[in-house]
């Protein structure tokens, strides 16, 4: 079982549903390239698409000689993971995608979420993010003196991402349009929706399931992008009542 | 802290507790309390001010993600959220929101989760920092540092470019120097050559200094585990330095300890760039005196010896307060320096990073005015039977096997690269570029391609990935580039397009010598269409006389190149009886060629043509190829 994470954060993010199928599945965490720990040098030409991260899970895979692969991806993982997959027919045996998008932006009917200024301003956020100038100002309400581990963790620093990497998956991710890739998907899949996503909106994920060869989507009611996070339960069991039911409807 | 003082009142306490919630409502920050999804459970009035809404508005149902703008959403979302949740709390995440009359106010968001004994979510805490004034600042520093950083790239840039442009004819000056000496010179002929190659390894040395510093540092430098003569090759470079000082009277020494084993194994183009680069500080800083370069051995064992290289000079010296800025790229001791001694001041800089990557460090003692000593030392493997190749270009040993293709655009390269291969009777044949080399590919089996990787037509990247992507066994002849980028080690892209090893630009025979044995060793396949002495009939035809041969193969070549013309000609319009005409016109030169494969290329074809069989486009390309490469051969034949 793979676990592949979305732009923004790292491997973590799986903490709380990986230990629900530690039992039964091996398990795969990874970090993409200039995510979480990965040392992996960055090659701007080799990531200027999702290809490129697609390249690197197939090499993960390769390298690991997987077989019967199930594939979870978050958000813009869903897409790398119909990439990998072309490219390695026949050793993926399931996929779930949780919030997934095949294009952000809105194009005529198709109603992505997001315009072009949209994707700009998130740019500017991510590039502001890394001015390490800004630190001075806020008060430090949030040093917890008497918890020093949860300092320590901060030190830590989950979810780090290195600047110029992030900066390239995020337009990677949110200018990426997968939704010719869909059709030639064959994998049987699992859609994860969530309640009030707004990046990935019901009108996508269903979009999403509904342009699969083998698509399913479920509706969760948890609230917002990250239902592993805000509700790791939920997300475990429609997770496994999909693993488990030959046939899920 | 004083014991007297009786605790606060009742009222005291009661007082402070409302003013602090003032403090709380008029704080120069937005406070904020959220629910797990989100919901605003209190807002303060800094944050309602800001944002130009009430408190009902904001606390009915409305949720932090609905008061950041769209584009913030997304980030808020995928890093800010996660974060959160996976770690607790969370600093200083910057994020656009949206207030009610549209205004977009930037600000820093900082949030922790708070729960109860058992770990059950309760709520969040987030303090919100208006960021406007300070923004526009950043926004101006980070086009500043953006703008630094572009420049700084379009040097990078322009540096790997220019050394293209540079290596080449530079490599041409240093193969030519090379192939001069071996042209009978008298002394004095022979002394202006020495200087000549000299000079233009100098000029190789500072090229390479620039272009290691212009590159990301050291970071992708791969040391190398080479056997070598140590001794010869500090012999060599201290003797590169002999018409190198102004001062007549300097002398230059060099001290080899008895005990340093004769093969060596390490890195000996690292070691030769540190020398060169001490070797050619100290005999710049010594007007007069001299320069002393020694290489001891510290400790020796059967696998390994430890030893010291030092240079000493009785040099101007350097003050002791410049000498720790002495490895800073770019930095001279003094402005003074620079004017009277000229130099990049990237030597040293360079020598210490190399000697990071050797897992050493230079030592410096200098006094002014007295001299300077610079060492360092290096462990250094110890070979146990292999032997380093020879000291000089010229006693390579012939390689005689193997059949190789060079794809070169640049003729002189070419034109160098060929005159070894004829020294070390190697057979290959030349292509101008990678759409060429495909075709030669088509009718010929070689054992290795050499290829340079900026090529007009097809570059070597794509002609690489096109023979990987040819049938059968033609897919796996191993690929060399020939790249005069400044990388030190093999690039994504070459290992994308499958290319097995490199050779850089300007290239040394010596390590084309063993790129070459060690690639043609592995499949001693002896050539198929010429023996190692070409063309045996048409020698003892003639004798063995080689004047006789050179004018007749003139004459054969015409012949041949007519009849290839000719041959096009009639295969495309599948002219049988043109075909015949052409086969009996050739059967005596190629008889006297030993042009087997040609003469039974054409039988078949003529056959089947008579028969009325169809003629594959292939077996048409491979009869008209082959008598190209005969052409060829033909032409670089040495009689």
């Amino acid at each position: 079982m793979m676990f592949a994470h979305g732009f923004g954060c790292d491997q973590n993010m799986w903490r709380y549903i990986v230990p629900s199928f530690e039992k039964d599945y091996r398990i795969i965490l990874f970090d993409y390239v200039g995510s979480g720990g990965a040392t992996r040098p960055f090659d701007p030409q080799r990531y200027s698409g999702l290809e490129g991260y697609a390249d690197d899970v197939v090499s993960l895979i390769e390298g690991l000689n997987l077989q019967d692969i199930v594939f979870i991806g978050h958000s813009v993982s869903a897409m790398i993971g119909v990439l990998a997959a072309r490219q390695l027919p026949g050793r993926f045996a399931k996929m779930v995608m949780i919030a997934p998008s095949p294009h952000y932006l809105n194009d005529g009917e198709y109603a992505g979420g997001f315009s072009r200024e949209d994707i700009d301003e998130l740019l500017a956020n991510v590039e502001q993010n890394f001015v390490g100038w800004s630190a001075a100002i806020t008060p430090h309400i949030m040093a917890n003196s008497e918890r020093p581990e949860l300092a320590a963790e901060l030190d830590r620093s989950f979810c780090r991402m290195d600047p110029t990497v992030a900066l390239h998956f995020a337009r990677a991710t949110f200018l990426s349009d997968n939704r010719g890739d869909l059709a030639g998907h064959q994998v049987p899949t699992l859609v994860l929706q969530c309640a009030e996503d707004v990046i990935a909106g019901t009108e996508v994920g269903r979009y999403t399931s509904e342009h699969l060869q083998d698509g399913t989507i479920h509706y969760l009611s948890a609230v917002g992008h990250c239902p592993h996070l805000s509700a790791p339960e939920e997300t475990s069991a429609a997770i496994k009542c999909f693993l488990d039911n030959p046939i899920h409807d | 802290m004083t014991n007297h003082e009786p605790s606060p009142s009742q009222l005291v306490v009661q007082r402070i507790d409302e003013h602090a919630r003032d403090f709380f409502e008029a704080a120069p920050f937005g406070y904020l309390f959220t629910s797990v999804f989100g919901k605003l459970l209190r807002v303060n009035h800094t944050l309602r001010e800001w944002t130009g809404y009430s408190r009902e508005e904001l606390t009915d149902g409305c949720t932090l993600n609905d008061l950041v703008s769209r584009g913030s959403r997304i980030y808020f979302e995928t890093h800010f959220f996660p974060l959160l949740n996976v770690q607790g709390a969370i600093e200083e995440i910057h994020l656009t929101l949206l207030g009610k009359d549209g205004r977009r106010i930037p600000v820093l968001i900082s949030a922790k989760q708070h729960r109860d004994d058992e770990d059950r979510f309760l709520f969040n805490s987030v303090v919100v920092v208006n960021f406007a004034h300070r923004q526009r600042y950043e926004s101006e520093l980070l086009e500043a540092k953006k703008r630094a950083e572009s420049s700084d790239r379009a040097k990078s840039y322009f540096l790997s470019t220019i050394s293209h442009e540079v290596l080449t004819p530079l490599n041409a000056i240093i193969g030519m120097a090379g192939l001069l000496e071996n042209t009978g010179l008298n002394a004095q002929q022979s002394r202006l050559q020495t200087i000549l190659s000299q000079s233009a390894n100098h000029l190789l040395q500072l090229f390479k200094n620039i272009l290691v510093i212009s590159k990301d540092g050291l970071g992708n430098l791969a040391v190398a585990d080479h056997p070598f003569d140590l001794r010869n090759l500090v012999a060599a470079i201290t003797g590169s330095f002999r018409y190198d000082s102004p001062a007549a009277d300097l002398q230059l020494t060099t001290t080899v300890d008895d005990r340093l084993p004769a093969v060596i194994i390490s890195d000996p183009t690292l070691i030769s760039q540190l020398l060169t680069n001490l070797v050619g500080n100290a005999v710049k800083f010594t007007p007069a005196g001299k320069v002393e370069v020694a290489v001891v051995v510290r400790e020796l064992a059967p696998d390994e010896v430890t030893v010291e290289f030092s240079v000493s000079d009785t040099g101007i010296g350097i003050p002791a307060e410049k000498q720790d800025q002495l490895f800073l790229p770019f930095t001279q001791a003094t402005e003074e320096i620079h004017s009277r001694y000229g130099g990049s001041g990237l030597g040293l800089s360079i020598c210490s990073s190399i000697l990071g990557k050797l897992g050493s460090q230079m030592e410096v003692s200098s006094e002014e005015g007295v001299g300077s000593r610079f060492s360092f030392v290096l462990r250094l493997g110890v070979s146990q039977g292999l032997v380093a190749p020879p000291p000089h270009p010229n006693l390579l040993p012939e390689i005689g096997r193997g059949r190789v293709l060079l794809v070169e655009d640049n003729e002189t390269n070419a034109y160098l690269v060929s005159r070894y291969f004829h020294r070390w009777k190697l057979n290959f044949d030349l292509a101008p570029n990678g759409a060429e080399a495909l075709k030669w590919m088509e009718g010929n089996a070689y054992d290795l391609i050499l290829m340079d990787l900026q090529m007009p037509v097809m570059d070597g990247y794509l002609a690489a990935r096109s023979i990987r992507a040819l049938p059968g066994s033609k897919s796996t002849v191993p690929i060399v580039a020939f790249t005069a980028s400044s990388s030190q080690s093999i690039s994504q892209r070459m290992r994308d397009a499958k290319i097995d090893d490199f050779l850089l630009k300007p290239f040394d025979p010596r390590e084309l010598h063993a790129m070459l044995l060690r690639y043609l060793a592995a499949s001693p396949t002896p050539p198929e269409a010429f023996p190692p002495m070409a063309f045996p009939q048409l020698r003892e035809a003639f004798d063995q006389d080689s004047k006789e041969l050179s004018t007749f193969a003139v004459v054969l070549e015409r012949e041949l190149v007519t009849a290839g013309a000719q041959l096009e000609r009639a295969l495309s319009a599948g002219d049988a009886r043109a075909v015949g005409d052409l086969k009996h016109k050739l059967k005596t030169s190629l008889q006297l060629l030993d042009a087997e494969r040609v003469k039974d290329q054409l039988g078949q074809i003529n056959q089947a043509l008579r028969e009325g069989r169809p003629v594959s486009a292939q077996q048409k390309r491979e009869v008209v190829n082959e008598l190209r490469a005969l052409v060829l051969h033909l032409q670089q034949e040495k009689w």
